[in-house]
């Protein structure tokens, strides 16, 4: 089981998501990571395709066993994830 | 509406508001009882309702969830079918103590713990109610969700509590690819317009349908499904969320059993009550936007016809300006002028409180005509009048019980009058029921003295033969507004008024090493209770010069032809704009602390008379 985090340090929005899931899924499928953790310092939005993103990565970890915190959410994308049940499904911290 | 950094900052002002007006009627509604509750009921249920909502808006979970369960418990006492006795009113004032504490803490609110507030309220809920209205605090009803993929497990009281309020509920089919990505619409500020036209009750968004990093799919579908109520119907709701009709399912025949005629409905746009604040601050904003431009206009007017060295300045620039100012003056009065009853009415909170922990029933009235205070200084008066209050209780409880007294068991009533003389206020206190006799003795005041003083008022306590011990806090009505620097000397708070400041020096710890590179024609003016400072328009010896060590700053004033330092603990001046209020008449002749203020935060700061400084260092004879 190995652990690994990653940090975008911009908006996950819809220009930079296919960049982004391209690398989460060599982490994941390749490096064989199963515990990962997305710091979003310095992310101010995220997108409806950044959201699916998140949601990939969980479920793509989930069949693996595996599991995905995010940490460092702003109050505006921490609020968010909370009000549409995301903390349900995988760990959420404010920074 | 539009998100901006002002937004929080006003829900946190307006739900204060919100929350001082809801703990008057609690306890107007407590003493009231069942009889006329129900108005008073009514109106703290829609106030609860507006911060439900805003905190909802604003993504503030915690705050929400316990508004609602406030708001299930005063739905409750609304309809009758709950006794607002001191006990429940004890439940919900905890609750919304509770909410003040998130409020006051609002960016960690989530995290904060509300458990033991949340199992109360549902334990008063749930105990109270009839056997067969019991059942919905606890009971679960399963929704199913259009697709059928997931369902939505509610608790039959809150929806109860929702179709009460007049309101439909539905669930909204969205798809956030489709009608948020689509629309160049951002997710957060989705949630926030939906949340503005209805409370989302929960929702779902159906993660397996998004798949994995893996799957590589041509079309993309995020469905997110919301529990929504509004007042709005199907129709309004189509037209005011852009969303097809056939994405709205009313679930009426679904809850039918839930929905019976109440012949109760709240006013349907509670939601917007905040937003209305919000454009009600900003108008406010914008008066005083406009008054400092204007004043600006005026002053550049005044200093260019004095480089044109007119002979006379002209009188319309000078009007123009005392008009501004004048203006200006009565905007920061309304922000904080209030009505003295309003803002002493914690107290009345307070000795309730008291009787009920010590089983000293205890009731406080306040007595004023419309006489307004400046709501910093009576919020520095709530604890010495209070505690002033609860040696009265005390005192009149022991007598009472000495005596073995028939009424002992009736309630202490405790009056506070308020009243104007000349321009000062007095707040007179005084029991209601009981008359002291010659054996009652007079309260140690020494401490709440200390307090009362400090804000410029005094505090005296007299014997009359109607009313007994009379206890009197004498304070001013008026106050000025100065600008200058806030610093901290000996732990505590001096105001430097910003004019008289030359420069500051040695922004850094003051070693010994440093004083001895400083020039030595200094003297050194040591009181016991007064700021030590030098005079360095003459000399000095170096040994006085030892109190300036381990001071971050030394401040340079000049008056005149004087020049004078003082050692300040700050390293950074911050400044500030205070409410002054001159102090030396109750300290005496010989007193040097020439003046004190309150700080916008509500604590008091003591602010040093240069002149007084200039007039003192001229004196001092060099030897």
């Amino acid at each position: 089981m190995s652990k690994k985090t990653v940090k975008p340090g911009k908006d996950i929005v819809a220009s930079m998501v296919s960049e982004l899931k391209k690398e989460l899924q060599d982490m994941i499928v390749e490096e064989g990571v199963t515990e990962l953790e997305i710091d979003l310092e310095g992310v101010e939005m995220v997108d409806s395709v950044g959201l699916g993103a998140f949601i990939a990565t969980h479920n793509t970890l989930s069949q693996k066993n595996g599991k995905l915190t995010v940490i460092n959410a702003s109050d505006d994308i921490f609020s968010l994830f909370r009000t549409m049940r995301l903390d349900q499904h995988f760990e959420i911290h404010q920074g | 509406m539009l998100i901006n950094l002002d937004t929080h900052n006003i829900f946190v002002e307006d739900t204060k508001r919100y929350l001082d007006e809801i703990e008057k009627d609690l306890i107007t509604l407590e003493n009231m009882g069942a009889d006329i509750a129900k108005p008073f009921a009514e109106k703290l249920f829609r106030s609860v309702q507006v911060i439900k909502s805003s905190a909802g808006l604003l993504g503030f979970s915690n705050i929400k969830e316990l508004s609602q369960k406030l708001e299930n418990v005063l739905g409750l006492i609304s309809n009758g079918e709950l006794d607002p006795n001191p006990e429940i009113v004890n439940i919900l004032l905890l609750g919304f103590d509770r909410v003040f504490q998130l409020i006051e803490n609002l960016h960690k609110s989530n995290d904060m713990e509300i458990d033991e507030q949340s199992v109360m309220l549902t334990g008063l809920t749930s105990a109270v109610l009839p056997d067969e209205k019991k059942k919905s605090v606890t009971q679960i009803r399963v929704i199913h969700i259009p697709s059928d993929k997931h369902t939505f497990q509610i608790s039959e009281f809150n929806l109860l509590q929702v179709i009460n309020q007049g309101k439909n509920i539905y669930i909204l089919e969205y798809d956030l690819i489709h009608d948020v990505q689509m629309k160049k619409i951002t997710p957060l500020n989705f949630v926030r317009f939906v949340q503005q036209h209805g409370e989302m009750i929960d929702s779902f968004l159906d993660i397996y349908s998004v798949g994995t990093l893996e799957e590589k799919t041509s079309e993309h579908k995020m469905p997110y499904f919301i529990l929504f109520a509004s007042s709005l119907d199907k129709e309004e709701l189509s037209n005011e969320l852009d969303l097809e009709s056939n994405k709205i399912h009313d679930l009426k025949n679904e809850l039918k059993d839930l929905i019976k005629t109440q012949g109760k409905v709240y006013s349907s746009n509670s939601e917007c009550n905040f937003i209305e604040s919000n454009v009600l601050d900003q108008n406010k904003k914008k008066i005083l936007s406009d008054l400092t431009n204007e004043f600006s206009f005026a002053y550049d007017s005044l200093v260019s016809e004095m480089l044109e060295k007119k002979d006379s300045i002209n009188s319309i620039t000078l009007n123009r300006i005392g008009m501004v100012l004048s203006s200006l003056k009565k905007q920061v009065n309304i922000e904080y002028s209030v009505k003295a009853s309003d803002a002493l009415w914690k107290l009345v909170r307070k000795v309730r409180d008291y009787g009920y922990k010590n089983n000293i029933p205890s009731k406080l009235e306040i007595e004023s005509s419309d006489i307004n205070m400046d709501k910093r200084i009576t919020c520095q008066l709530i604890e010495p009048i209070s505690n002033l209050i609860i040696k009265m209780i005390d005192s009149i409880n022991k007598l009472q019980n000495n005596r073995h007294d028939a009424k002992i068991k009736d309630s202490i009533q405790i009056i506070i009058q308020i009243i104007e003389e000349d321009k000062d206020i007095i707040i007179k206190i005084y029991s209601k029921n009981y008359s002291f006799n010659n054996e009652d003795i007079l309260l140690d005041l020494t401490e709440e003295q200390k307090q009362i003083n400090a804000l410029n008022a005094n505090c005296s306590q007299e014997q009359s033969a109607e009313k007994g011990v009379v206890l009197k806090v004498k304070l001013k009505q008026a106050y000025s507004i100065l600008d200058g620097y806030n610093v901290k000397i000996d732990n505590q708070d001096y105001i430097f008024p910003k004019t008289y400041i030359k420069e500051w020096i040695l922004n850094t710890e003051i070693s010994d090493d440093i004083i001895k590179q400083v020039d030595q024609n200094f003297i050194i003016l040591v009181q016991e209770k007064w700021i030590p400072f030098i005079d360095i328009s003459s000399k000095i010896d170096i040994k006085d010069f030892q109190y300036f060590l381990n001071k971050k700053t030394i401040v340079i004033c000049e008056v005149g032809y004087i020049k004078f330092a003082i050692g300040i603990d700050s390293s950074k001046q911050s400044e500030i704009s205070v409410v002054l209020q001159p102090i030396s008449k109750h300290l005496g002749k010989d007193s040097t602390i020439i003046a004190n203020c309150l700080l916008t935060d509500g604590k008091i700061a003591f602010i040093p008379d240069m002149g007084y400084f200039a007039y003192q260092a001229s004196k001092i004879k060099i030897t």
